[in-house]
């Protein structure tokens, strides 16, 4: 997942570190015992001090937890756990293909893994690296603080039966400048919502949602939902860096990104069709930043962030002859059906794979295979 | 001295198994607020004091599977003189689990199958005619689904027999209602778009002229763990793409008279997306009070109907259309669902809502 912090945002939080010295003003100082009643754990990102925030769809809401796990530890020499899905569906009574794990963070502290679970009925649960073991992390007595989405996007008219069939899921979910950043797909209108919220959460707080548009080949532009995105730093300025969900990567200056505003995203690369991303990351190889991509039906996709800071051309042109791909350039690496990514370390990425004989096995890579 | 120590270990462990050997165990399945409970009885009391030696695992075993398999997580509870579990979620039905009492005497049980079989009870749009930039497909069903699975329980088939490859985009998470009996596809926007590469290269999902098959398969589970049971098809046929936002202005309707329950008509003039033309629209008086009634979206989602609950009195009507409200292509009030470009050309100002007014008489 994308707990992505850059030298800029370290700095942010060690002067934040600075400014509330005193227990009282920490982040959780708001934070209440208790059970925050999760209802799924559709997307995580860790933020600072070891607090987890939970993306929770089905109640449209943000849960930041207070793991406790705030022990600084050195990334493992290694981390090679094979099936995984076998193991988490012993612990929960049922067998692996009715286990889907819908996200991957790790605690940028501990380097402890932690995984989002749901059995297919619905039910909910977090689960933990330690060593070469799989815990589970309770979720019924935690520490926690909750923001919810739902009233931000309008109260849900109910159809003539009192029920309402609408519902925004979170489709990622990352923490930057002291905001937690929060994408949305609606199950009925075709419609992108981007939130970012400030934290500590506030009983009452002010929402960005964003109409986010993208232009393609300078002839037609779409309202579209965001799957992946991730906040990134080029040339000293805050940028997104989303992929749509049909593949175009499209980043947007932060400073442009404001509530009501028709943002246009500047389009710099389109990575292939019948193509799904599903992840993003950044990660350092011999010092120098690079993003990697994992998508549902193409190779692991390594791109040179220098390259879209640079790259002006806005896919302006229709692309011509059978080309599959246009824009920045971007190299594939030899890891397919990646489902899941995250930063170890500056230059080691855990991944979720599932391998040609059918085993979803979680491993380390370093810059150096990367 | 340590070897003492083992040797009266061991000593115990000998004295307990005979213990438990004397007594006969006894396992049960019980009814504990609505979910299914491990209860074990018969065994030693003192012995059962380490509630961790009772270990229950999936599937049938006929010995403990070893320290590097992971038991169920789960609550034990002393009852007495008994040991009761559990599960931290709950027993799956048709799943056989295997308890092992100190890592023996094991106890094979199956859970049963109360729940009905699920069923798919609607797909919308409901029409046999589709544009070639559909976007959006809604499954009904009669009870909850599983979810994670839908896109391997789909198939798009065309009337050639060829397999339409990944027509719908397979989002995780999976776009379900928040009681998971109803679920949206999405047909793959990217080739929907023009413009994008994917439309250019490889075109749109569906061919104008060409008729398809959706299946569902019997295998997809509900949130039961049990599968429909049957297989489910919606046959259509492509028409012309729809680039055109839908128009009020261009919306036919049918008044009834002051005094009946008539309904009020809309007639879209065209097949709109279901869910939203079903909570996307609303009547008011004059004054803006909502007027009490029932919706109904019929005629293949190209009619609207508002039935009152009472008779119409004469008066001023207002009904309220949100924005949001998309035909089958995903073209909205305010926009197409991709516009061309034209430079210089001012973008319309979003507007949140569009009104209709209308004036009921009295019968004639």
């Amino acid at each position: 997942m994308k707990t992505f912090l850059t030298f800029l945002s370290l700095l942010l939080f060690t002067g934040m570190g600075f400014a509330f010295t005193t227990p009282n003003n920490s982040l959780t100082e708001d934070f209440i015992e208790g059970n925050p009643e999760v209802k799924s754990v559709n997307a995580l990102t860790f933020g600072p001090e070891g607090i987890l925030f939970i993306g929770d769809s089905r109640q449209a809401a943000i849960i930041a937890v207070d793991t406790k796990d705030n022990k600084s530890m050195q990334a493992p020499e290694s981390v090679d756990l094979k099936n995984v899905d076998e193991l988490i569906a012993a612990m929960v009574g049922t067998t692996a293909d009715d286990i889907v794990i819908q996200d991957m963070a790790v605690n940028p502290i501990s380097k402890k893994i932690y995984l989002a679970v749901h059995r297919q009925d619905g039910l909910p649960m977090l689960v933990t690296t330690n060593g070469t073991k799989l815990e589970h992390f309770p979720l019924d007595k935690v520490s926690y603080s909750k923001s919810v989405l739902k009233k931000a996007v309008g109260e849900d008219a109910k159809d003539r039966r009192g029920r309402s069939l609408r519902e925004w899921a979170i489709s990622d979910l990352a923490f930057h400048g002291g905001q937690v950043m929060v994408s949305g797909l609606a199950n009925e209108e075709f419609s992108s919502a981007f939130h970012a919220i400030p934290f500590p959460f506030k009983e009452k707080q002010e929402l960005s949602t964003l109409e986010i548009y993208h232009a393609a080949h300078g002839r037609y532009e779409t309202y579209a939902p965001i799957k992946t995105f991730m906040p990134y730093e080029m040339a000293g300025k805050s940028y997104l860096v989303a992929s749509y969900t049909c593949t175009p990567l499209v980043i947007f200056p932060m400073d442009e990104l404001k509530p009501g505003k028709h943002t246009k995203g500047k389009t710099v690369a389109e990575l292939g069709n019948r193509n799904t991303p599903l992840d993003i990351v950044s990660f350092k190889k011999d010092g120098k930043p690079y993003l990697l991509l994992a998508n549902s039906s193409r190779a692991l996709m390594r791109i040179d962030p220098s390259e879209i800071a640079s790259f002006d051309d806005y896919l302006t042109e229709p692309v011509e002859g059978n080309s599959t791909t246009a824009g920045v350039d971007f190299v594939a690496l030899p890891y397919v059906n990646v489902l899941q990514m995250d930063k170890i370390s500056d230059d080691q990425i855990v991944m979720l794979q599932r391998t040609a004989d059918g085993s979803l096995n979680l491993h380390m890579q370093s810059a150096g295979r990367l | 001295m340590n070897w003492m120590k083992i040797f009266f270990c061991v000593g115990c462990l000998c004295l307990l198994s005979l213990s438990i050997a004397a007594q006969e165990l006894s396992w049960q399945l019980v009814d504990h607020e609505g979910s299914k409970v491990l209860k074990l009885e018969g065994m030693n009391q003192s012995a059962g004091t380490e509630a961790n030696t009772l270990q229950v695992f999936v599937g049938e075993r006929s010995a403990w599977p070893g320290a590097n398999m992971p038991d169920i997580l789960g609550t034990y509870t002393m009852e007495e003189e008994a040991i009761l579990f559990q599960p931290a979620f709950p027993f799956r039905e048709s799943l056989t689990y295997t308890a092992f009492w100190d890592g023996k005497h094991a106890y094979i049980f199956t859970i049963p199958v109360t729940t009905p079989p699920t069923e798919l009870t609607k797909i919308y749009p409901s029409g046999g005619e589709l544009p070639a930039n559909l976007l959006k497909v809604y499954l009904h069903f009669s009870a909850p689904m599983g979810e994670g699975r839908a896109y391997d329980n789909l198939q798009l088939v065309s009337a050639a027999g060829d397999t339409i490859y990944q027509p719908f985009v397979p989002l995780q998470p999976e776009l379900w209602s928040e009681d998971r009996t109803r679920l949206t596809l999405w047909l793959d926007p990217g080739r929907v778009k023009r413009g994008l590469l994917s439309h250019e290269t490889h075109g749109v999902v569906l061919q104008e002229g060409g008729d398809y098959t959706l299946t569902i398969d019997k295998h997809w589970t509900d949130a039961a763990g049990q599968p429909l049971g049957k297989n489910y098809r919606k046959d259509f046929r492509v028409v012309g793409p729809d680039y055109r936002k839908p128009e009020p202005a261009r919306w036919t309707y049918e008044l009834p008279g002051a005094g009946t329950t008539e309904p009020v008509m809309i007639d879209f003039g065209e097949s709109m997306d279901q869910a939203l033309a079903s909570r996307s629209l609303s009547l008011q008086v004059a004054s803006g009070e909502p007027v009490d009634g029932a919706i109904s979206v019929e005629a293949e989602e190209s009619r609207w109907y508002f039935y009152p609950r009472d008779p119409w009195p004469e008066g001023d009507f207002t009904i309220v259309v949100d924005s949001n409200l998309e035909d089958l292509a995903g073209n909205n009030l305010n926009r197409p669902f991709d516009r061309e470009i034209v430079e210089g050309e001012k973008i319309q100002v979003a507007q949140d809502f569009y009104t209709i007014n209308f004036k009921i008489k009295a019968s004639k």
